[in-house]
């Protein structure tokens, strides 16, 4: 059965009658059915045929079997007239019906074929010719009606779930057709759409472009549609025209979130570039600072007369903001590496106060709040906590357009036992508040998501909150959003206390540019090809008294060690240099002279000297530029260490 | 046209005999079948008529009325149809005017369409 049936399948969708016609007759007269089938079996035509009496047994037939043609009496014991049509109809729709009736109705039988009987014939009015000749028409004109319907069914399934928006528009561009996709991206259901002008959901000045397209015949276009609900959406549109007389097809492809994501990618890319360009510069632009530097500071310890002192500490003062820059610079292109210390806040919020007071606008007023007394320390990388106030600020300043109040407040925090925000302990609390326009959930659920902005294109990266999330997780912390649409936003952030009281920042010697007592007489190798910084660097350790011997690259410096007789106690040496780099020059030093310590200078960042293939262990790090008292502390800490 | 003469053409006042032969293909032996089945149905029919007629049980004389309608024209007898049409029309309206000589008239025909079949199928043999 499975494979006859198979086979009729395939026939049928080649086009071809099958072989043997399967007919059901349902007849209550048995003279009229001996009539039909004595007609039937006479034929030369193939058919099989199943005689039923009730129209009970018809249909219960018509369950489980397929037939080609139903031979249908009207009036049977257990059903007449038109309600017997009916019911064979709604069992076997894609079915062939005939009607024998021995009614002479015409109203009936325009009716029956009407709703979809192939003929009706009237009982003693034909003959075996015209019986085979109306059951052959009857299966050939259902077979293609069923076609049509098929093809139909397809077409409209195809219009309806495609993905795309369908709209067939008139001469006007009025809705005629339009899918539901066409639904989704106008903003309206599509059966509200017909009837609907192309016009309503685009610009008048997009208008002109249509009737181009539509006097081109075919092509493609990008359409910005207006939404019902007032959002705006990036379509791409292929037309077609007059597809029928007058009828013109149009296939909207939403590309909004794929050109978001584009412009995402662009703006991530041209990001990934600046920080790129921001690390090279900022490593020559380390370099000359280091220069200055250290002149700056000869002059400042050379100066005799007052004025010659203040004069150089100026130098030294510019230098050290050119140098805050640079570092801001890399952080912008995040190219810094995480060196958590522990840090005061207060003081982090104090070295980026007149950073933050140049970034507000004049309509904004910033109040800054920091906990004098008890605060505590966090364990964090100041760089990084102060980019984190820093995008906050900007956060909070950019959705003040009109203006308002920033407000930064640092305080200690005790979170309870049993709280749900932020586990229980010891906090410092960082609060960024604005006055400006606030965030409905939505927004909100989203904020710290990679590339996520509500600010207009070009003004935000979508990266300053997910850095900030990023940085606050990487420290141990958690953070908090409140926001209220209209009323303002608070970045709350909360950092664990640390258990000690002072910061390593506060053993760090400040810019004091005294002698220092910080001599020695070891012998110093000082390797680096800008010769100015080597020769004012020389020239400083050699008047504190240590034996310095000074080489331009790494391989002038082998050469120099391999020619020396006595010890060399300390290297100090650049790392990206010509000829024999920093990397080979200390690899050598370390099989040569095993107890040589090593300070690198660069000015580059660790995390590109890592990059480079240096790795600092048993090897000290000094940033360019740096200032001889550093330089003489490092120097000292180094071999002091080495000492004991 | 060999069987055709076997039938014999002289006209009959019950049925048209050529157009008969001609609509079972000249099939002697499904002739014979239909006669057989008519035969064997008629009685039954006359039987139900009159039971039916008794009742004034117009739905059911409406329904035997199209039944013998059905036959008759299959077999060509055109008379009987148009007075098995009109007593299934007198049944369907319920009325009872006329509907016992259309009744008899009917009974009639098919009796006498019935010998003329017979005596048609059986000059054949």
């Amino acid at each position: 059965m499975a494979l006859n049936s198979d086979i009729k399948e395939v026939s049928q969708m080649m086009g071809r009658r099958p072989e043997t016609l399967n007919i059901l007759l349902v007849e209550d007269s048995v003279m009229d059915a001996r009539f039909i089938t004595g007609l039937l079996k006479g034929s030369a035509s193939g058919f099989k045929w199943r005689h039923v009496v009730q129209l009970a047994e018809a249909l219960s037939l018509l369950k489980s079997i397929r037939f080609d043609i139903i031979l249908l009496d009207l009036n049977l014991e257990d059903s007449f007239g038109h309600e017997t049509f009916a019911r064979i109809l709604s069992a076997a729709p894609s079915t062939a019906i005939l009607v024998l009736s021995a009614s002479d109705d015409e109203e009936l039988a325009i009716r029956t074929v009407r709703e979809g009987a192939q003929d009706y014939l009237v009982k003693g009015s034909f003959d075996r010719r015209l019986l085979l000749r109306s059951i052959h028409y009857a299966y050939e004109r259902k077979q293609s009606e069923e076609a049509l319907r098929q093809s139909e069914a397809t077409v409209r399934s195809i219009f309806e779930n495609s993905l795309d928006g369908i709209i067939i528009t008139e001469n006007q561009g009025f809705f005629m057709e339009a899918n539901s996709a066409a639904g989704t991206i106008t903003g309206l259901p599509h059966d509200a759409l017909k009837g609907r002008s192309l016009f309503d959901f685009l610009g008048q000045e997009q208008e002109n472009e249509w009737r181009t397209l539509r006097d081109s015949g075919s092509g493609r276009t990008r359409f910005r549609v207006r939404r019902n609900d007032g959002a705006k959406r990036l379509v791409e549109c292929g037309f077609s025209a007059n597809i029928l007389p007058g009828c013109h097809l149009m296939v909207l492809h939403d590309i909004t979130e794929q050109q978001d994501l584009e412009e995402r990618l662009r703006q991530s890319q041209k990001m990934e570039a600046v920080g790129r360009l921001a690390g090279g510069v900022a490593h020559d632009f380390n370099n000359l600072l280091g220069v200055i530097t250290v002149y700056a500071e000869q002059l400042h310890l050379s100066a005799v007369e007052p004025q010659q002192r203040l004069r150089a500490e100026k130098i030294m003062n510019a230098t050290d903001r050119a140098a805050a820059l640079t570092k801001q610079l890399l952080a912008f292109g995040r190219r810094q590496v995480l060196s958590p210390k522990l840090l005061d806040l207060a003081m982090a919020m104090a070295d980026i106060t007149n950073m933050v007071e140049s970034m507000v606008e004049a309509d904004v007023q910033l109040k800054i709040r920091v906990q004098e007394e008890g605060l505590g320390l966090v364990y964090a990388d100041q760089g990084q906590i102060e980019q984190v106030i820093l995008n906050l600020a900007i956060n909070g300043r950019d959705a003040m357009s009109a203006g308002g109040v920033l407000s930064i407040e640092i305080k200690s925090y005790t979170s309870p036992e049993g709280s749900s925000e932020i586990p229980p302990g010891e906090y410092v609390l960082l609060s960024v508040a604005d006055t400006g326009v606030g965030m409905d959930d939505e927004t909100k659920a989203l904020i710290f998501e990679p590339f996520f902005t509500t600010k207009e294109m070009g003004k935000g990266t979508g990266l300053g909150l997910a850095t900030v999330y990023g940085i606050v997780k990487q420290s141990n912390g958690h953070i908090t959003v409140h926001s209220e649409k209209g009323v303002g936003s608070t970045f709350n952030i909360y950092l664990p206390r640390a258990a000690v009281t002072e910061s390593a920042g506060a053993m760090t010697p400040k810019h004091v540019p005294e002698r220092i007592s910080l001599t020695g007489t070891e012998t110093i190798l000082l390797v680096d090809d800008e010769n100015d910084l080597r020769n004012a660097t020389a020239e400083y350790l050699a008047g504190c008294g240590y034996k310095v011997l000074d080489a331009r690259d790494g391989r002038e410096a082998i050469e120099l060690s391999g020619k020396l007789e006595g010890n060399i106690d300390l290297l100090i040496s650049d790392i990206v240099m010509p000829n024999v780099n920093g990397r080979t020059l200390v690899n050598h030093m370390r099989e040569t002279r095993p107890t040589t310590r090593v300070l690198l200078i660069s000015g580059y960042t660790d995390d590109a000297i890592i990059r480079h293939g240096i790795f600092l262990e048993n090897a000290a790090f000094l940033q360019k530029p740096f200032t001889f008292q550093l330089l003489s502390l490092k120097i000292r800490a180094l071999l002091d260490e080495r000492t004991q | 046209m060999e069987r055709k003469e076997q039938i014999g053409t002289e006209p009959s006042a019950f049925f048209d005999r050529v157009s008969l032969w001609e609509r079972v293909d000249n099939d002697m032996d499904l002739l014979r079948d239909l006669v057989r089945i008519f035969g064997q149905e008629y009685p039954v029919i006359v039987q139900k008529l009159d039971a039916a007629m008794e009742a004034r049980n117009g739905a059911e004389i409406a329904k035997l009325g199209h039944k013998v309608r059905g036959a008759a024209l299959q077999f060509s007898a055109h008379r009987v149809a148009a007075t098995a049409a009109r007593l299934e029309a007198l049944g369907t309206a319920g009325s009872l005017d006329g509907m016992n000589e259309a009744c008899e008239e009917l009974k009639a025909g098919i009796a006498e369409l019935l010998d003329g079949l017979r005596l048609m199928t059986n000059g054949a043999r």
